[in-house]
């Protein structure tokens, strides 16, 4: 049995009884002022993206990256992991590169500690931690994506880093820093690979771990590929051959078994890029979904027996409604339209349509891009990173999609850019079905084209609305204040398991609320692009202003319901702690 | 920014005013820097082209246009999408009646999302062009796309009523009817499809949710699993016309393999001449043209320009191995071993090239190094049967008769069903001229199979070998008798003197053939 930190313990015992009081920030905001503003300068997210790149077009240097929120402390705020890239090809040194980092040599990943909480200042600020917390040494490798999830159930968050080259399982060590366990738990793997996640697929309690692999890339063997223009240009996935995914079950001693073949996991090559874990069929046990790009993506069913079987055809997922395979990166599974199932949305290519696909509840979909209004506006972009997110609180998922072409962009090569890739952002509010363009007012980040890859979404000022971090390819981090969310009421929910009291990754929540349906909610990390999101669940209440109760569905198939919770403010349910949804306690 | 009334500027230059009363669109010519030398001249020299044109006084609209619209045409081909959605404007305010302009401009618009001006531009077209069937399906599929699925299916029915084989618009239907959860109307609509075009198997995958629908599971999973990667098309020759206007060395280059692959070596040697000519110095060219100069039957020609090739680049290995095909191929086994060995040195993993090296030194009874290139292949690529046959035939020829036997036997174990070298190391087994080396029971039950698979006379001959060696020489005169007739029937003459001696062997008794000089 693991030792307990003392003070860890005291803190989560606090964090769990009573419920984290609400930091309610003084609202700026008027509603029909931007709907973001970006803060990171000013709150000491200075980030800029490094890729290494030196005119050699490798493949790599221009498909990371994203990063993590995470509560790293325990403080009860979010923290933000950043994946960094490095030099990149043989001989390659930092006099051949464009775009020389303006950070600390070597660069690494970064960890910023956010200071809401307990912090000198009461405002939102975040400190660079990297040296610290050990990551400055051991997170040097050509970095895509990260993944969080508490492992070996101690009550603190670890992360697994996936690179170009071998990946990382990094290790909170419940003192504010990190270790390197990558060898001691057997979960290495060289091939480059680029979103990962945390999943309990045995429903033995212990998190499990996904990871999605991309093509086999030897910067020795570099082709040359060319835009239709004759242009010198980035090479496609169909110029590599692709890799199979990888599939780890959690021991519970601190080590992970490779079941990828006992799984079937690994029984295909494909162009992995973005991968999430949810119950598709409700059958209590949780599923995969994995975005390859170019190629027909997986819907992998869980089988209860440690096995997965692929039905992403029958379930109308693999391809688009013309049959046609389309470059998937980023990937999200989310109960947008609040009928209790998880629904998939998928971002693509420049030319295909970003996809909306609905599910029936028991893992059958319908691709419903064309009817949501999602489809025309997608085109003209190349989508990596997307975020479900309820802007106004008014009780309905928006999206944000986060936007950067992997081809050159003639327009932009033909006025001498060396990086040719860069598209603005776009905001889609709900409308109740269908979804407006509400790129125009979300605010000046939306405006500016960047190489935008990865995106995260929590509420980092715990002020009751949801926030957005986009990870930019070769550019500054972005950190998207919401200026408006948090005038309407809201519920936010953490929950909690027995022992360590790790974040449930799995669990649903249904919150009844007086006079409208109920609204469904999941505790996911996972989605998006190369990225790991708050684990929090949180619920905007639009005109409701009550909470009647809210029920969980624990991933080992139980559950409990907490009756009339006070709204405005996060609560910590903890497994085991209200009375039983039977009645019993 | 427009310029107003008659001034268009271009090239940025700033033309002289001409007798145009229309207003045209600035256009801004793409950089130019970087791209392949064969593109940039063919875009300078129409870009150079319509700044005269400008230029000229008193240029009519027609002329004009028609130079804008070239332009245009051959920015789209290249996906220089801006200037060419410039170029096509300008050409439908000088010419307003060519539906060309407004047909082209409006799938710029549709590719880049610009849904609603596409729906204006096909409108035009159509207009236009009553018959337009391209702009029909495209208009059908642009409603779709903006869920006006009533304007959707009007168009898409007229393009049927139009000419009632046009596929592509009834597949769209069907996704129509799809999104309407009209799950019968879908299938019949796709079934229809899949009837007249069966190649168009991408359909499946809809036809298969439709049957989804419709509840019926098990058609649902047949054709879902029939989804294959060819979809339906309306013809559009305005815009097949466009990949015509390409030129370079890579178009040429991806033309040439593409016409390669499918077998029509004299387009290909057309295609790879462009290519040269857009690239005088390029190497690729000139490999690609020689290899279909020696399909298409023209070797001379292709060695030539092989021998070229290694002259600008002679470290060029695809060169060096194809030039040792042709060289082989005339007979001339001194220059062919020669070209196989420079292509070794030049790229040591490659076991094609040291394969054919070993055959080649074989060839020229030079054994040793036929031994060495052999073992080089078997290295490469441990199932390359052939280099485990010439390296045992080498050792043979140099006498070393266990090592033979040794290389036999270890590649049967690597490759059991591997014929040749059974039929090998039968004959060793029966007829080794080092006696102790000799198995002859299990050369014959090695021989028996290996003739049962193949019944040629070589065979024949080794099935005798193996019952003369195991004293039974009725059957061994037997054997060898069909085989010399099997010989002799075929037109072998020389096949036929050679089983007929070692017949007359057989009929001596003992039969069992001497141990210093056995058939090899």
């Amino acid at each position: 049995m693991k030792r307990l930190d003392l003070r860890s313990h005291l803190h989560r015992t606090l964090l769990s009884l009573a419920s984290v009081a609400l930091i309610a920030l003084p609202a700026a905001a008027a509603t029909d002022g931007p709907l973001f503003k970006d803060v990171a300068t000013e709150t000491g997210l200075a980030f800029v993206h490094f890729n290494g790149m030196s005119g050699e077009h490798y493949f790599p240097e221009m498909t990371g990256q994203g990063g993590a929120l995470l509560d790293y402390d325990n403080d009860g705020d979010l923290d933000l992991y950043v994946v960094q890239g490095s030099v990149l090809g043989p001989g390659k040194t930092m006099e051949d590169v464009f775009f020389p980092p303006p950070g600390p040599h070597p660069p690494s990943d970064r960890l910023f500690r956010n200071e809401l909480i307990g912090g000198a200042s009461k405002g939102l600020r975040f400190t660079d931690v990297t040296v610290e917390s050990g990551l400055a040494k051991i997170a040097t490798g050509y970095g895509m994506g990260v993944a969080s999830g508490d492992f070996d159930n101690d009550g603190f968050v670890d992360l697994y880093v996936t690179n170009y080259g071998s990946n990382q399982l990094l290790r909170n060590r419940g003192d504010g820093t990190f270790i390197d366990v990558t060898a001691s738990a057997k979960v290495d793997d060289t091939a480059w690979s680029t979103s990962a996640s945390f999943f309990d697929f045995d429903r033995d309690g212990w998190l499990d771990l996904f990871v999605a692999n991309y093509v086999v890339f030897d910067l020795k063997r570099n082709p040359k590929c060319f835009a239709t223009s004759s242009r010198r240009d980035y090479c496609g996935p169909s110029s590599f051959d692709g890799i199979a995914d990888r599939l780890w079950r959690n021991r519970g001693d601190g080590t992970f078994e490779d079941v990828s073949t006992r799984s079937r996991i690994d029984g295909v090559k494909a162009a992995g890029l973005g991968v999430v874990a949810a119950d598709f069929d409700e059958d209590g046990w949780i599923d995969l979904y994995v975005a390859n790009d170019g190629e027909p993506n997986h819907l992998w069913l869980n089988q209860r027996d440690g096995t997965f079987r692929d039905e992403a055809l029958l379930g109308g997922v693999a391809v688009n409604r013309e049959g046609a395979p389309e470059a998937s990166m980023g990937v999200l599974a989310t109960d947008f339209d609040t009928d209790g199932d998880a629904d998939l949305f998928m971002t693509h290519l420049m030319g295909e349509t970003n996809t909306l696909y609905v599910n029936d509840g028991g893992g059958l979909f319908e691709d419903r891009t064309l009817e949501t209004g999602l489809s025309a506006d997608s085109l003209p972009f190349t989508s990596f990173g997307t975020a479900w997110l309820d802007v106004e609180n008014d009780g309905r998922l928006d999206l944000m999609i986060a936007n950067g072409a992997v081809r050159i962009l003639e327009a932009l090569a033909g006025g001498g850019e060396r990086f040719p890739l860069a598209q603005s952002n776009q905001l889609f509010l709900n409308r109740g079905g269908r979804f407006e363009d509400a790129t125009a007012r979300a605010g000046k980040p939306f405006q500016i084209a960047e190489v935008s890859r990865g995106t995260a979404v929590g509420d980092l000022d715990n002020d009751g609305d949801a926030d957005l971090v986009v990870f930019n390819n070769n550019g500054p981090l972005r950190l998207l204040r919401n200026e408006v969310g948090q005038e309407t009421p809201w519920l936010g929910l953490r929950l909690t398991g027995t022992g360590g009291g790790r974040d449930m990754l799995g669990a649903r929540v249904e919150v009844l609320r007086t006079g409208q349906p109920p609204h469904w909610g999941r505790v996911v990390t996972d989605g998006s692009y190369c990225s790991a999101n708050d684990p929090r669940v949180l619920i905007g209440l639009g005109k409701a202003t009550k909470v009647s109760s809210v029920r969980v569905y624990w991933p080992d198939g139980s559950k409990e319901t907490w009756d009339t919770p006070k709204v405005g403010q996060y609560l910590t349910l903890r497994q085991g702690t209200a009375v039983k949804m039977d009645g019993s306690k | 920014m427009v310029c107003l009334a008659v001034l268009v500027c271009l090239a940025g230059l700033g033309g002289p005013a001409l007798a145009v009363d229309v207003e045209l669109v600035p256009l801004e010519p793409p950089d130019l820097e970087h791209l392949e030398e064969a593109v940039a001249v063919q875009l300078r020299e129409t870009q150079e082209l319509l700044q005269s044109m400008v230029e000229q006084p008193n240029v009519g609209h027609q002329p004009l246009a028609d130079a804008f619209g070239a332009a245009g045409r051959l920015y789209h081909a290249y996906d220089l999408t801006d200037p060419a959605a410039i170029c096509y404007t300008n050409a439908e305010r000088l010419a307003p009646n060519n539906f060309k302009w407004a047909y082209l401009g409006a799938v710029l618009d549709q590719a880049a999302g610009r849904l609603d001006e596409a729906v204006t531009g096909y409108l035009r077209t159509i207009e236009l062009e009553a018959r337009s069937l391209p702009a029909m399906v495209r208009l059908g599929d642009v409603y779709l796309s903006l869920l006006e699925l009533e304007q959707a299916r009007h168009w898409l029915e007229r393009a049927l009523k139009l000419d009632p084989t046009t596929a592509a618009a009834r597949a769209s239907l069907g996704q129509i009817a799809l999104s309407e959860k009209q799950y019968q109307q879908a299938a019949d609509h796709l079934e229809a499809v899949l009837e007249q075009v069966p190649a168009a198997t991408r359909l499946h995958h809809p036809l298969g949710l439709a049957y989804r629908g419709l509840g019926d599971m098990d058609k649902a999973r047949h054709h879902l699993g029939l989804r294959g990667a060819v979809g339906v098309r309306a013809p559009d020759p305005l815009i097949e016309e466009l990949v015509e206007l390409k030129v370079g060395e890579r178009v040429f280059l991806l033309r040439g393999r593409v016409a390669f692959r499918a077998g029509q070596y004299l387009e290909a040697i057309d295609a790879f001449q462009a290519a040269l000519e857009a690239a005088p110095d390029s190497i690729r060219a000139r490999v690609n043209l020689a290899s279909a100069l020696a399909q298409a039957g023209r070797k001379e020609d292709a060695i030539r320009i092989f021998e070229q090739v290694l002259q600008l680049e002679p470290d060029n290995a695809a060169a060096s191995f194809n030039l040792g095909i042709l060289l082989a191929g005339s007979g001339d086994y001194q220059r062919a071993a020669k070209a196989y060995r420079t292509a070794v040195e030049l790229r040591p993993g490659d076991s094609v090239a040291y394969l054919e090296l070993a055959r080649m030194e074989a060839q020229l009874s030079r054994w040793s190094t036929a031994l060495a290139a052999a073992a080089r292949v078997t290295e490469l690529d441990p199932a390359s049967e052939s280099a485990r046959l010439i390296a045992a035939q080498a050792l043979i020829r140099m006498n070393r008769f266990a090592e033979a036997l040794q290389r036999l036997e270890q590649g049967r174990a690597v490759m059991p069903e591997a014929g040749n070298l059974a039929a090998a190391l039968s004959r060793l087994l029966a007829s080794s001229p080092l006696v102790d080396l000799r198995d002859g029971p299990r050369a014959l039950d090695l021989a028996l199979r290996v003739f049962e698979a193949v019944k040629s006379p070589h065979h024949a001959e080794t099935v005798a070998m193996a019952y003369a060696e195991v004293g039974r020489c009725e059957d061994a005169v037997q054997w060898q008798r069909q085989a010399f007739e099997a010989a002799e029937k075929a037109g072998d003459a020389a096949q036929a003197q050679s089983l007929g001696e070692t017949l007359a062997l057989f009929e001596q008794r003992p039969c069992r053939l001497p141990g210093d000089e056995g058939p090899r």
